[in-house]
């Protein structure tokens, strides 16, 4: 057998056997993904990070996410990975050493990532981090570079407001 | 690290299956073996074919369909003394170079540059370069992983391209410092100048900014590289620009992290005699952020006028500008605002003649890139309206103006359309 026709089951096995399935890896995000992650977090607030493993700026932002996501369980975090998917593996390992692997993870899986960009907001160039924060109501602010904690807690407390009565 | 190398028989006949773990002897071992050692180690870090396969390679057109692995999106191009237009290929694990003799319609055989795979480490903003001088020396650079994350390497050939030198690192401290945004610029005198972004003197104390360094490459024997530090608050993630004033010497126009994390544009002069270099600001469009921009800047040098082009979101204006300085940028025109602010305009170029100017850059609506180009007649000083003159409807590169005599192209690669030299009429 020729090992050109095994390699697909070979770097299954492989694949599987290098990750504990405790830590999900970050999922594939494709054209049509930003409106997926909309629907199934209906509804409810959360904030979206989208960074890079080369974007030395989103690393300085990990230990301060790491902290805000063990602080304030009641905040739905997800990040999206501006990497190509073959980084898949350094990208997991930057979740996991800031323990940031168990929430829900995307990363870019098109390589037309100006595509996915204008998909997830028309008006942003592309540059890293960029943060958005929806409210219920998915009502979004969106804001470039590193947040300190005081503008993380800002935005929390302006999304997660109850709402009127 | 365990070495996998993936067997494609197309490319590689004369190759058998082969492992080879860290530095020792490559073992020839049976399928089955070769499947539960994979199984056990778990492990797949590379994927290549190692073998030296540019004997199977021929010319072909502007779509790379005869390129091992169709090519790659951040193509440079340059015109060489010959008329020909050179051109730099990086693939994920090999780097190419070709020429044209009919203007972009088709290409040489590619000559491979690394026989050996590396995870070639390129993007928009750190891009590979070429250059070819007056004696007709080519000159190429490229990032790659090596023992740091990333790593510039250059190779030269003297034989009009048909072998390159083994690539070597660019910097002195490769093994221990990244090294990445190398910028190749070949200056009136005929001197190749190569600026490259250098994280040997990052600390934790020292964290915002970082390091340019660069050296001239015009030893002909083996080359002894001493770099030479300009600056140390450059924002990371945006390439240099560079142009020659009237003295040949280099002129860089980049972003700067300005005190109170502003990260505006400045210029860096170098100056004979290894006096210390110049700096100053440029723009003041008040960008204050900790992120990365992706986005460099572009400048030209014609008739003593500098002429630049950046992208900023700062808080005074957001979009691309345009401006110009007739006294060697100490002061520069009001910024001129182009492209069409709802079609997210980006990553401009800029080339003179002269006093005509000519600004290219690229728009996107959702679906479709167009590629725009704006003229002057006179300096600068007034415009003629942008025109869009190509689209692409998948991923893009950069749009790159290039000069050849009296002709002016726009260099574009795009994945679905494959690359394009655009004559500026």
């Amino acid at each position: 057998m020729h090992l050109k026709k095994l390699f697909p089951y070979l770097l299954f096995a492989l694949l599987a056997s290098l990750h504990s399935p405790a830590q999900a890896e970050p999922s594939a995000f494709t054209s049509g993904s930003y409106q997926q992650l909309l629907a199934s977090n209906a509804n409810q607030p959360f904030m979206l990070v989208i960074w890079s493993i080369n974007c030395s700026s989103c690393l300085k932002d990990m230990e301060l996410l790491s902290k805000l996501h063990k602080s304030r369980p009641d905040l739905k975090m997800i990040m999206l990975a501006a990497d190509e998917l073959s980084a898949i593996d350094q990208v997991q390992q930057i979740l996991e050493k800031n323990h940031l692997a168990d929430i829900e993870n995307w990363i870019y899986a098109d390589e037309n990532t100006q595509k996915l960009q204008f998909e997830i907001d028309p008006k942003w160039y592309g540059e890293l981090p960029r943060t958005y924060f929806f409210d219920k109501a998915h009502q979004r602010t969106g804001i470039s570079g590193v947040l300190s904690k005081q503008d993380y807690d800002e935005m929390f407390a302006k999304i997660l407001k109850p709402e009127p009565k | 690290m365990i070495y996998f190398y993936m067997i494609d028989s197309s490319d590689c006949p004369f190759i058998t299956q082969v492992v080879r773990f860290h530095n020792s002897t490559p073992l020839k071992i049976s399928f089955g073996q070769l499947l539960g050692r994979l199984l056990l180690i778990s492990a797949l870090t590379l994927i290549a074919c190692s073998h030296d396969n540019q004997g199977h390679l021929k010319a072909g057109t502007s779509d790379y369909s005869h390129y091992p692995a169709g090519g790659g999106l951040f193509v440079t191009a340059a015109f060489g003394p010959d008329h020909r237009l050179w051109r730099v290929v990086p693939e994920k694990q090999h780097v190419y170079v070709d020429y044209s003799t009919d203007l972009g319609k088709t290409f040489s055989a590619p000559v491979l540059i690394n026989t050996k795979a590396q995870p070639i480490k390129v993007s928009g903003e750190s891009r590979p370069g070429i250059v070819v001088d007056s004696s007709g020396r080519i000159t190429i650079i490229y990032a790659a992983k090596d023992a740091q994350p990333v790593t510039v390497y250059f190779s030269v050939s003297d034989d009009n391209g048909r072998s390159f030198s083994t690539p070597a690192p660019l910097s002195d401290k490769a093994a221990e410092a990244n090294s990445f945004q190398g910028r190749l610029a070949l200056s009136p005198s005929g001197q190749t100048y190569v600026f490259w972004h250098d994280e040997r003197d990052r600390t934790e104390l020292r964290p915002r900014g970082n390091a340019i360094y660069y050296t001239t490459m015009d030893d002909r024997s083996d080359v002894n590289f001493s770099a030479q530090k300009l600056s140390d608050s450059v924002c990371d993630c945006c390439r240099v620009a560079a142009a020659f004033d009237a003295d040949t010497l280099p002129v860089l126009f980049t972003r700067f992290i300005y005190p109170g994390g502003i990260r505006d544009h400045g210029l860096i002069k170098i100056q004979a005699d290894d006096n210390a270099p110049l700096a100053s600001r440029a723009t003041f469009d008040d960008w204050k952020i900790e992120a990365c921009p992706d986005h460099g800047p572009a400048i030209v040098i014609s008739d003593n006028n500098y002429h630049i082009a950046w992208f900023t979101q700062g808080n005074k204006r957001q979009g691309l500008f345009y401006a110009y300085s007739s006294d060697r940028g100490q002061h520069f025109s009001p910024p001129l605002s182009f492209g069409n602010p709802d079609k997210l305009p980006s990553h401009p170029d800029i080339l003179a003649k002269g006093k005509h100017i000519m600004l290219t850059w690229t728009e996107f609506d959702g679906s479709e890139t167009q590629l725009l180009l704006m003229q002057s007649n006179d300096g600068g000083r007034t415009w003629l309206p942008a025109k869009s003159i190509a689209t692409s409807t998948e991923e893009v590169d950069f749009p790159f103006l290039l000069s050849n005599n009296n002709d002016t192209f726009v260099s574009w690669n795009s994945k679905n359309e494959g690359y394009r030299l655009l004559p500026v009429n």
